[in-house]
């Protein structure tokens, strides 16, 4: 069987797969407080109690109810699925405030001794949410399923805030691979793949704008942006994007028949090198500038923002962003998966040859355009693949992510991690994004000149980029211990022949 | 030599334009006839005051003019003399005296208004009423006003009057106009009196003296008149042969419109070819001689346009920045800054700074374009996608300098006074920043090819250009060459920039709103090749004026010819120019 990893990059998967799998959703569950539809066991009961409002706290929770949520709660007729929305809603807004406890509130209400516990530890910010939750687990005891809070130590703490973060850099970190399989592995650069990566962005962004439904800013079914606008309905090419099925087909459809329009002419004309980077670029500029006008009705300037639901799930709640970035974190391994098999087959080894020297692949017979336009298509694909998964985490899509400096910025990450792996852009992008995240927070008037910085500084003198790293020290060491070494006594001489190696040649018949 | 002449004659203009302002109203002590007919018309009423206002109107003089302009400014006043005596007008002295009084000069003769004992009045600013006007009277004193504007010495006010009167809708004017035509002998003014005659005909009811106006009209090119000819035209009361007039009216004057706008387009075609030819030229240089692509082009254009901007400052209030790091030792902030202090100069010295910012921002880019060249592009001369990162991150720094420095917000660069306006020629704008930047490309592509063509250095450059290796066996300092010839495309770059502060923005980030394009030029034209690079910019600058003019939106235009060259490019690969090189690799 080929062997497709090293054992050290075999090690590299199964250490992600359980880490970010496994490990980083598990912790984020484990601190989430939130209440899910599960939780509520006696709706009926709740409702009961809520339509009375006899006790304190029921009293309380009626008031944090919307208007139009007590008429449902009201209303005998509503049907437990509804009323379990408004409920999961309500509770969910009381535990993110302030903390609830007061004596007036709470009497009559028996205390586990795990509510009593945190209570004394007053605690802030995601604890306090959790001690909001007991404490409306005890309210309602017979009603709730009761959460147990587990005390985590804060480094293994993962805020929903992380989460969403890491979902992010992974998103990144296919863009990168989809970057380094056209420079590293088959020496195309490419300064578009951004305009890939915002296609299938905005490909998923008009199917959760469709999914927003009436509960935009003028609760109208037809997105913010077209109000304004100053239509009434919507426009045909945005009827089928509320199927999520085809919102799925179109970002791989859009971004894919483009790839193969512009790579087909760029590839079938031989174009090379520079030429093919600065068309690459003004493309991108040329959509970048196109999407940002209002009549081509796809939120001009602003793009899409304010989503609220997929697939039927509120975008807002962590459970969800959670899925998102397990999603995310399987499409990477799906990613890097692919490719590696890739570069292993006959394919990848033609690849690498176009890279290296694409004459002789032309002389030997093989037709590099077909080759070098299935690649290009399939970087666009994953670049929109990650775009696509990128919006819903991030909440926003705008004619910026297109831009010429966020394309080559991409580049970047590719060289600091090391082109030409597959592991490289994901360190890369990972490195760079959280140094952008601490730079920005810290020095935000010194964060461009420190990229700036990183950019030459990885060109000059980290060519290999940081996987190289290791390599570069060593052979560095390994010059200087040589310069210290005295010469060796059996230098060659001009008059003995040197001796010949042996070789795996059958011997010469004389 | 030219310039001087221009400077020489705007200080005289100024000069007697200076010595032409009047400070208090000028009371002359002659034209009394003329004082008598104003003080009726002041006093009069209805039908006679009328009769006397268009008196007046033919008879042109300073005292009319100006009396009939304090007229319409409610500068008049009535002196109503006690027990019931004659009202008198009078005009009301400026000046104040210590009391906050003023006198009086009475209209009919101009001398100060005195009281029977022949003592001089004094009057507060209430004590007296305005001359009654209403909406009709005021309306016929304009005109009156008008009709002398048609006198006026200055050539833009004659016409302007003239355009006012044509517009009028008044059919007594015509006779007046005809007679201003026998005096008048301007032949621009000439051609709008003749305009106005025929728009005033135009309401007439006879459909002969209408044709003839129509005809008239469309012989003169008259852009202004065509809505009333279309009007005319589609009206359904019409006669026919009147209709028919106007149809072809109409199409003569569109067809005029059209070349106008032809010629005018052609025109800003060349001058942002122009400009793009400039900004391009520097990196045709660099990219085509040496095979660097320099993302830091952009930011030596703004190098450029900086220095104009501190040079301004230098000649004006003078110039300090300040940049302040967030690190700080034992409580003192660390940072760094600079006091330029400025000369305060004015008038002509003012105007010529810009004289010499250009070349301040040649040297100073040309430096700076050294320093990058030694720091950074010496060590990737056949690496060309990594020079591409290398200097993109030297961009984002020189950017976010240019943020620290001069602040994030674009700086205001005044244009000199010799540089804006234009002249209108056959109905097609001139600018003057136009046509100096398209003199401006001619001297720096003339200079290139001089220097390219003419020095030892322009040589060497070639040399090294055609076979690196070779000129360097031969003994060609190819180190040096490099570093010279970078300097030289970055001090183009910083020419360019010199010209952008005048006509665009000033802001860190101006550089990237050309990159893409001066690199589409330089592709276009084919790498290496200085005068494909020329043919590439004007056909470009042409190409997007006039597209723009025809989807009237300059970012579909855009668009298009950026998807022209994409397209342009598959057909030619290697550009309009390509390089022959016997090499495989191109």
């Amino acid at each position: 069987m080929r062997r497709i990893f090293t054992s050290f990059e075999a090690w590299g998967v199964l250490v992600f797969v359980v880490l970010a799998l496994v490990v980083l959703p598990a912790l984020n569950s484990l601190m989430d407080a939130s209440y899910s539809a599960g939780d509520f066991t006696n709706v009926a009961g709740l409702v009961a109690k809520l339509n009375t409002h006899s006790d304190p706290l029921s009293e309380f929770v009626w008031e944090q109810i919307s208007p139009d949520g007590q008429k449902t709660i009201a209303d005998s007729k509503a049907t437990v699925g509804e009323q379990k929305i408004v409920l999961l809603d309500t509770f969910n807004k009381i535990i993110q405030t302030d903390l609830i406890y007061n004596d007036a509130r709470f009497t009559g209400v028996k205390l586990s001794p795990e509510t009593l516990a945190l209570k004394l530890q007053h605690p802030d910010n995601e604890n306090l949410k959790w001690l909001n939750r007991l404490l409306m687990d005890d309210g309602y005891a017979g009603d709730l399923k009761k959460a147990h809070y587990m005390a985590l130590p804060n480094f293994l703490q993962v805020s929903n805030f992380s989460i969403n973060l890491y979902g992010k850099y992974l998103c990144y970190a296919v863009l990168a691979i989809s970057v380094d399989i056209l420079w590293g592995y088959t020496g195309l650069l490419s300064l578009g793949q951004c305009l890939f990566f915002s296609l299938g962005g905005y490909m998923m962004g008009m199917y959760l704008m469709r999914m927003i439904g009436s509960l935009g800013q003028y609760q109208k079914p037809i997105p913010d942006f077209l109000v304004f606008l100053g239509w009434n309905s919507l426009p045909a090419f945005w009827k089928p994007f509320s199927s999520f099925p085809f919102a799925l087909m179109m970002t791989l459809l859009l971004p894919g028949l483009l790839s193969l329009a512009f790579g087909f002419l760029a590839f079938r004309s031989r174009i090379r090198g520079v030429y093919f980077s600065i068309l690459t670029q003004a493309l991108t500029y040329a959509a970048s500038i196109l999407f940002l006008r209002n009549n081509l009705l796809l939120g001009g300037n602003n793009g899409f923002t304010d989503f609220k639901f997929m697939l039927g799930h509120d975008l807002r709640l962590p459970a969800t962003q959670r899925v998102l970035y397990i999603c995310t974190a399987l499409l990477l391994l799906a990613t890097y998966l692919l490719c590696k098999w890739l570069t292993t087959t006959r394919f990848g080894k033609i690849q690498r040859a176009i890279r290296d020297s694409e004459n002789r692949v032309l002389f030997s017979g093989y037709s590099t355009a077909n080759f070098k336009l299935f690649i290009f298509v399939l970087s666009g694909l994953i670049a929109s693949l990650a775009g696509a998964l990128y919006v819903p985490q991030v909440g926003i899509i705008n004619p910026n992510e297109m831009a010429t400096d966020k394309s080559i910025e991409v580049v970047v990450w590719v060289a600091v991690g090391g082109r030409g792996t597959l592991v490289g852009p994901v360190i890369g992008a990972i490195f760079v994004n959280a140094l952008r995240s601490w730079a920005t927070r810290a020095y935000p008037d010194l964060w461009l000149i420190i990229l700036g910085f990183l950019f030459i500084f990885v060109v000059l003198f980290m060519p290999k980029g940081i996987v190289g790293l290791f390599d570069q020290v060593r052979d560095l060491l390994k010059g200087k211990a040589k310069n210290q070494e005295p010469p060796s006594r059996a230098t060659p001489d001009l008059v003995t022949p040197p001796k010949p190696a042996t070789s795996n040649m059958p011997p010469v018949k004389s | 030599m030219h310039k001087f002449k221009l400077i020489a004659v705007l200080i005289s203009g100024c000069l007697a334009c200076s010595l032409a302002k009047a400070a208090a109203p000028v009371v002359a002590d002659d034209d009394s006839a003329s004082r008598q007919k104003l003080v009726q018309a002041l006093l009069g009423t209805g039908d006679d005051q009328q009769k006397i206002l268009n008196d007046l109107a033919l008879n042109p003089s300073k005292i009319v003019h100006d009396t009939l302009l304090s007229w319409t400014r409610d500068e008049i006043y009535i002196y109503e003399t006690p027990n019931a005596g004659p009202k008198v007008p009078v005009l009301l002295e400026e000046q104040q005296n210590a009391d906050g009084k003023v006198h009086a000069f009475r209209v009919d003769t101009g001398k100060v208004l005195v009281d029977d004992k022949n003592k001089e009045l004094l009057f507060d600013s209430n004590d007296l009423n305005s001359v009654d006007t209403d909406m009709r009277l005021r309306g016929a004193v304009q005109q009156a006003l008008d009709m002398l504007a048609l006198a006026d010495p200055n050539i833009n006010a004659r016409t302007e009057a003239v355009q006012k009167l044509g517009k009028s809708q008044k059919p007594q004017y015509v006779p007046i106009l005809q007679a201003r035509l026998g005096k008048e002998s301007i032949s621009s003014v000439k051609k709008a009196i003749n305009i106005g005659i025929a728009t005033l005909k135009l309401g007439d009811p006879d459909p002969k003296v209408k044709i003839e106006a129509i005809n008239q009209l469309s012989s003169l090119n008259a852009i202004g008149d065509l809505d009333d000819i279309q009007k005319i035209a589609t009206a359904r009361d019409t006669a026919p042969e009147v209709a028919k007039a106007a149809r072809a009216a109409v199409k003569a004057i569109n067809s005029y419109i059209s070349a106008v706008n032809f010629f005018g387009t052609i025109f800003r075609g060349m001058s942002s070819g122009s400009i793009l030819l400039i900004v391009a030229l520097g990196l045709a240089i660099t990219f085509g001689l040496m095979g660097i692509i320099n993302m830091a082009h952009g930011e030596m254009i703004a190098i450029g346009a900086y220095t104009v901007y501190v040079v301004e400052n230098i000649f004006g209030a003078g110039f300090t920045f300040r940049v302040n790091l967030p690190f700080s030792i034992a409580g003192h902030v660390l940072g760094f800054g600079a006091t330029i202090p400025g000369i305060h100069a004015t008038g002509w010295l003012y105007e010529c700074y810009f004289i010499l910012a250009i070349p301040l921002s040649f040297i100073i880019s040309a430096t700076a374009g050294i320093v990058l060249e030694r720091a950074v592009i010496q060590f990737l001369y056949r690496r060309p996608l990594e020079s591409l990162l290398a200097t993109y991150g030297v961009s984002l720094f020189m950017q976010q300098c240019f943020r620290l420095v001069f602040g994030a917000n674009n700086v205001q660069v005044n244009s000199p006074a010799w540089l804006s306006g234009n002249f209108t020629a056959f109905d097609i704008i001139f600018g003057y920043n136009r046509l100096f930047v398209i003199a401006f490309a001619i001297l720096i592509v003339i200079g290139t090819w001089m220097l390219l063509t003419k020095t030892p250095l322009g040589l060497l450059i070639r040399a090294v250009m055609q076979n690196r290796d070779m000129a360097s066996c031969m003994g060609v300092p190819t180190q040096r060459v490099y570093m010279l010839t970078f300097g030289f495309g970055s001090g183009l770059a910083g020419l360019a920039g010199a010209f952008l502060s005048q006509i665009g923005n000033v802001g860190p980030s101006m550089g990237q709103t050309w990159i893409v394009d001066s690199f589409m030029t330089v592709v276009v034209g084919g790498v290496g090749n200085i005068v494909g690079t020329i043919y590439a910019a004007l056909g470009i600058g042409t190409a997007d004026q006039v597209l723009q003019q025809i989807f009237e939106s300059p970012v579909v235009g855009k668009i298009t010819v950026l998807i022209v060259i994409i397209l342009f490019l598959q057909w030619k690969p290697g550009g309009l120019f390509p390089t022959r090189s016997r090499s495989l690799e191109g």
